[in-house]
């Protein structure tokens, strides 16, 4: 199918605010009940606000209770064993705390370790109540998709590739299903839907999903850097930095240039756009 | 420097950020907001209005900001319960309530709060103009800037029983919780990026603040910015850059007030003095209020900053240098550990020896220093600024107007 969409994609963005629930963990004992009796949101919340607040931090966003027993209770196997629990693999979040439980219980039957945390290390109990809004942002094709792709936050990156598939038990991310039904793109919304997004940082997961997009359009590097400008110097930069990285072979078979002639362009085009936006005033991209 | 606007903010946080800001706050159609605390100059609390208000404005929310009065002996009462809800043993008496109670009552005869539909009362000081309550009108936030953690239990029993008539209550750290009936959102303070202590600088500007002060700009600076006070253990910071100093040249900047009408902060500067000696490569910095800018230059100065505190409420001075893109050492108390993770935006330390242990590695590796500055940026800027904050506002009015629902449809 080449003809334009029957239904343009529509950008929402999910706000998050953190509420504490009271309730408190300084050994595996106590998050174990902890992960037992609290809502489904405070699960939710530990489980996927890594994915939502993680930046590129050279290692891959660690859900809380992963993070926490490994780190900070020093209980290194289970951390792992936890850590190792995609909750992006599961399809609602009954599934993920039923096998949080599952991995400490067993851990429990052969560790009577119990370890505790440093005074004022608690796990604290948090849980997330998410406010969704329209962006009124809207694509009705490739071109216009790569183009919002720059003006969206990564809030709204996080609702289409995470909280939506979740929350409305999606069998797929957003973008994959309008590319698929909307579009006629089965081989791109297979592209995307394969994208690890647990191992990523949304800037990441922006940056390869430029590329991606990038292949299908051909896309030059400084058209790439004029439609993202809308996006802070720095997450450009990470942008840039993320699609540099990805190998040589990639990156020249895909943009037709060396990475040094292109991280010339680059930089060049992100001057420009800035000077651009800065004599043009506000919302000139 | 005047105010920054709204629109100023675009070059900070990108035009996507604040598209979405104003979106949100179209959601409040310009809703009456009243801000109530007990200073206007001076601390965090009332800079935070200062910037806040007038973006609120920018955004369309009728916002206002009321300060209560009182009289020596109000603020001797705050004072102290201040401490006590630090945790200083405090003994208080049943005058102390009344005096509390009579001046809240006299600023709620003054103060009127009709037809406004969100009240955000700051800090304990106002915490009874609740009593000024509209039945069934507006949502009344208690917004907590302090460390609760363990406060005096006679005092917190005194005032949860106003918190609990608010709509919700907000801290900043998630080791403030308490037990409480209503709602209580997480809300970390913020910095403003565009304010004199944390915008950019010019090289030369910076330059001169160091030659001003005698320091090497060719040698490595280890610096921390605090009030000469025990529990920013300056003088352990003494004794790790001593132990760094054996192996590297370096020098050290211990910046900060707060001393002269501190007799406790005097007999800290002093001890640290002592403690460093004549050393020439150690600058004890005494600076007076307002001189943000040349905090702000020290710290741009520097290579590594260490911020050692053994008790913090959130340590905002963390954020500021991260925000300059400066690898920070640091103990993990308080809200620290909410900026510092661990090898990823920083450095957290356990002990004098881990101190100075990190400050060699990073000294030793500036490229490792320059990687964690990078990501502490980047943290901070999805994290601790003003429009983050001002966007949490906003969120928390949307949700208390939905107080059962954790999914909100906008």
């Amino acid at each position: 199918m080449t003809g334009r969409p029957a239904r343009p994609f529509e950008f929402m963005t999910s706000s998050s605010l953190v509420a504490v629930t009271g309730r408190r963990a300084a050994d595996v004992r106590e998050l174990l009940e902890g992960i037992k009796a609290v809502p489904g949101s405070s699960i939710y919340h530990h489980s996927h606000q890594a994915y939502r607040e993680w930046q590129t931090f050279d290692r891959p966003p660690v859900h809380d209770f992963g993070y926490w027993t490994g780190e900070v209770l020093r209980e290194k196997g289970l951390g792992e064993k936890l850590t190792a629990i995609d909750p992006t693999q599961f399809d609602d979040i009954r599934g993920f705390r039923e096998e949080l439980v599952r991995v400490i219980e067993r851990h429990l039957e052969g560790s009577p370790s119990r370890l505790h945390c440093p005074p004022g290390s608690e796990f604290t109990f948090c849980q997330s109540v998410s406010l969704i809004s329209d962006t009124g942002i809207r694509a009705g094709d490739i071109g216009g998709f790569i183009e919002a792709m720059g003006r969206v936050t990564n809030r709204s990156l996080y609702y289409h590739l995470f909280e939506a598939r979740l929350r409305l038990q999606r069998a797929d991310n957003d973008f994959s299903i309008w590319f698929r039904d909307q579009l006629g793109q089965p081989d791109l919304a297979a592209q995307i839907s394969r994208l690890d997004i647990a191992v990523h940082s949304l800037d990441q997961i922006r940056a390869r999903l430029f590329v991606i997009l990038g292949q299908y359009q051909g896309i030059s590097a400084l058209e790439m850097v004029r439609r993202v400008a809308q996006l802070p110097v720095d997450m450009v930069e990470t942008l840039l930095t993320e699609i540099l990285t990805l190998p040589v072979r990639t990156a020249t078979s895909f943009w037709g240039k060396s990475p040094s002639t292109l991280a010339n362009a680059l930089t060049k085009g992100i001057k420009r756009a800035k000077k651009g936006r800065r004599s043009h005033g506000p919302g000139t991209a | 420097m005047a105010l920054a606007r709204l629109e100023d903010y675009r070059e900070v946080i990108g035009g996507a950020e604040l598209e979405e800001l104003k979106q949100l706050a179209r959601h409040l159609g310009g809703v009456r907001m009243a801000h109530v605390n007990s200073t206007s100059v001076g601390g965090g609390v009332a800079e935070i209005l200062h910037r806040m208000v007038p973006l609120l404005r920018e955004l369309d929310i009728r916002a206002r900001w009321d300060v209560i009065k009182g009289g020596d002996d109000f603020f001797n009462v705050t004072k102290l319960f201040h401490n006590a809800l630090h945790g200083k043993a405090e003994t208080i008496t049943d005058d102390m309530y009344q005096v509390f109670l009579d001046y809240n009552r006299r600023n709620a005869q003054e103060l009127d709060f009709g037809g406004q539909d969100c009240v955000f009362i700051h800090d304990p000081q106002p915490i009874c103009l609740i009593d000024k309550r509209e039945q069934g009108r507006g949502c009344w936030v208690w917004r907590c800037h302090i460390d609760i953690s363990a406060p005096h239990a006679g005092l917190w029993e005194f005032l949860r029983r106003y918190v609990e008539r608010y709509d919700g209550a907000i801290i900043s750290s998630p080791g403030f919780a308490q037990q409480l009936a209503v709602p209580q959102y997480l809300i970390p303070p913020s910095i403003d990026p565009l304010a004199d202590k944390n915008r950019e600088l010019p090289d030369d500007f910076i330059a001169g603040v160091l030659d001003k002060y005698a320091i090497d700009r060719s040698r490595p600076i280890v610096t921390q910015i605090s009030r000469f006070d025990r529990f920013k253990d300056p003088l352990g910071v003494v004794e790790a850059f001593h132990a760094v100093r054996r192996k590297i040249d370096c020098q050290l900047v211990l910046a900060g007030g707060g001393a002269t009408d501190d007799p406790e902060g005097l007999l800290v500067l002093e001890e640290v003095k002592q403690r460093a000696g004549a050393d020439p490569d150690i600058h004890i910095l005494h600076l007076p209020p307002g001189a943000d800018l040349e905090i702000n230059a020290l710290v741009r100065g520097s290579t590594v900053i260490v911020q050692n505190s053994l008790k913090e409420g959130f340590g905002l001075t963390v954020s500021e240098a991260m925000w300059k893109s400066k690898a920070v050492i640091s103990r993990p108390v308080g809200g620290i550990t909410q900026q510092v993770i661990h090898d990823a935006t920083g450095l957290l330390v356990h002990s004098t020896e881990g101190l100075a242990f990190a400050i060699r590695s990073l000294l030793a590796n500036p490229d490792t220093a320059a990687h964690l500055g990078r990501n502490a940026r980047q943290f901070v800027r999805h994290n601790f600024l003003i429009t983050r904050h001002l966007r949490r506002y906003l969120l928390v009015m949307l949700a208390l107007r939905n107080p059962t629902q954790q999914v909100i449809e906008l």
